[in-house]
């Protein structure tokens, strides 16, 4: 009698509320896993767009450090004119200018000598070259430009720079304009735009201009 | 009865596949999270790591333009056969496991200038990441003036009888902006070049015109507070100063026939014991009374008026101040900073 009791299974009843209970069991998971899945998601979307607007900023400022070098600057104290020296600001452009290849003996920037940032079509793009004449690059859209950041994955919103300039004196009595380049640079997932980020910083020149 | 029983094996085969399957997901899951936060964390880790790869390096960079003077005065360098020369510079530990090295070189420089240098300094962690700044630097003669009399007052002087200027090299023993006083001196130029009729030259134009760090920065073009900070970094520099002026009781000497020293005296200066100076001494006030004894080789520079009532022997030696003016600090050339 008891042994059949035991075999004897569940009755319909009995299953029925066990399948219920389980089916709510399971949905709370799930919609736990969903949850951190999608948390997950975002925090992995604000990774990548904090990860790809920090290395635009560390471009910005590494770029701007290095303008105004020259491999013969020692010539510029003598009376040379240093050609690397100007630093053009526009709102949403920067071009600026540095003896890449040490190979400047006049001190005039060659094509391959000029470069520049700039906000255009969702992206920060970088100048590589522009064969402006000596007189100097003024206009944000010539020269030979490419993307630093990818529009399908992250769109630059917003690009702002403004110069700022101290003028000094070293401690040979030359007078010197050290200068600096404030920048604010904001983006968003292209994917989901809700998703935001903004850079502020600053890059100090490290090549002061000889006044 | 064995119906149910086969019911129930079939249901305990279906959920177990079911629950492996279920954890082998939510282990997935947490694996792919996991990575998420690990590849996060390791970028974050790299752009930290490159920004304290690139402040050691400018430390570096700092430590050896503050040093380049010594460091090179004491081992000069050495040339190859094309004309390069490199030489290690200071090195140290800047932050966690990240270290860096400094060199001295010319490499492109050629050709050499010797008073242009190029300091390079490299930083470098424990997992093989390196960053450079290069800096060209110029070297800043202690002395931008060379001063042409063994004894220069911007002021009056008023010396004792026990005066010896001697200046084998010039006609000049003295340049005074005010009355120039010393009865008896004994006065040792040339003959033939001796100024008439005294062998003092008095040249009382511009000198009394220099305000005090109009002068200082004439004779050394540089700033007070800059040499005074510099001096605390280069032996060749001297830099006394106290509150109402420097007073000398004992016996104090500076610098030696092989290596000159330029003494500041920031303020006035009394001398009641003895002072022997090879090289230049500076007083940025006046030389005030004092009954001690005062021996120059070199110069000797007074920014006010120069009293002085003990002996004073100055004597001329162009070797000493051309030393003084080959030495000096190096300073940054505006436009060679780069850091690839």
């Amino acid at each position: 009698m008891l042994i059949e009791r035991t075999l004897r299974g569940h009755t319909l009843s009995e299953l029925l509320i066990a399948s219920t209970i389980g089916i709510f069991l399971l949905g709370g998971l799930l919609h736990v896993f969903a949850l951190h899945t999608g948390e997950a998601r975002r925090r992995l979307a604000e990774a990548q767009l904090h990860q790809t607007l920090g290395a635009a900023a560390a471009l910005i400022t590494g770029e701007l450090r290095r303008a105004g070098y020259w491999s013969r600057a020692r010539e510029a104290t003598g009376g040379a004119v240093n050609g690397f020296a100007d630093i053009h600001v526009e709102d949403d452009c920067v071009l600026y200018s540095y003896d890449r290849d040490a190979d400047s003996s006049e001190g005039i920037p060659g094509s391959d000598d000029r470069f520049g940032l700039r906000l255009r079509a969702g992206a920060l793009q970088m100048k590589s070259s522009d064969s402006c004449g000596p007189g100097g690059c003024t206009d944000c859209n010539s020269g030979v430009w490419w993307a630093t950041t990818d529009p399908a994955s992250v769109t630059v919103t917003r690009l702002v720079f403004a110069a700022d300039v101290h003028p000094r004196s070293l401690p040979d009595g030359t007078s010197v304009t050290a200068r600096s380049v404030r920048y604010v640079l904001e983006g968003a997932l292209t994917q989901n735009p809700s998703i935001i980020a903004t850079i502020a910083g600053a890059a100090g020149v490290r090549n002061d201009e000889i006044d | 009865m064995r119906s149910t029983e086969l019911r129930r094996d079939r249901a305990r085969g279906t959920i177990l596949p079911l629950a492996a399957l279920l954890l082998f997901c939510m282990a997935m899951l947490a694996l792919w999270v996991a990575q998420l936060h690990t590849g996060a964390l390791r970028l974050a880790t790299q752009e930290v790591r490159a920004r304290e790869l690139f402040a050691a390096a400018g430390v570096g960079l700092e430590t050896a333009l503050a040093q380049a003077a010594p460091l090179l005065a004491n081992a000069p360098p050495v040339f190859d056969a094309d004309g390069r020369f490199r030489i290690a510079g200071p090195a140290g530990a800047h932050g966690d496991g990240v270290r860096y090295e400094t060199f001295f070189h010319n490499e492109t420089l050629l050709p050499f200038d010797p008073g242009i240098v190029e300091i390079e300094a490299k930083a470098l962690d424990e997992s093989g990441g390196v960053r450079r700044q290069r800096q060209q630097a110029r070297l800043r003669p202690w002395l931008a003036t060379i001063p042409s009399a063994p004894l220069i007052a911007h002021r009056g002087v008023s010396l004792p009888s026990e005066l010896s200027l001697r200046n084998a090299a010039g006609d000049v023993l003295a340049w005074s902006g005010g009355a120039f006083s010393a009865p008896g001196a004994a006065l040792d130029v040339p003959a033939a070049t001796r100024c008439p009729p005294t062998g003092i030259c008095d040249w009382t134009s511009a000198l009394a015109t220099f305000e005090a760090d109009a002068a200082f920065e004439y004779w050394f073009a540089r700033e007070r507070a800059t040499l005074r900070t510099l001096s605390a970094t280069h032996a060749d520099v001297g830099w006394l100063e106290a509150d109402g002026g420097v007073i000398i009781e004992g016996a104090a000497s500076h610098g030696s026939a092989l290596a000159p020293r330029l003494l500041i005296i920031a303020g006035d200066l009394e001398v009641r014991g003895t002072l022997a100076v090879h090289g230049v001494l500076y007083v940025n006030g006046s030389l005030t009374g004092g009954a001690g004894e005062i021996t120059i080789h070199g110069a000797m520079i007074v920014a006010g008026d120069a009293m002085h009532q003990g002996p004073m022997t100055i004597d001329y030696e162009p070797g000493a101040l051309q030393a003084l003016a080959q030495r000096g600090s190096y300073v940054r050339i505006p436009g060679s900073w780069n850091d690839f």
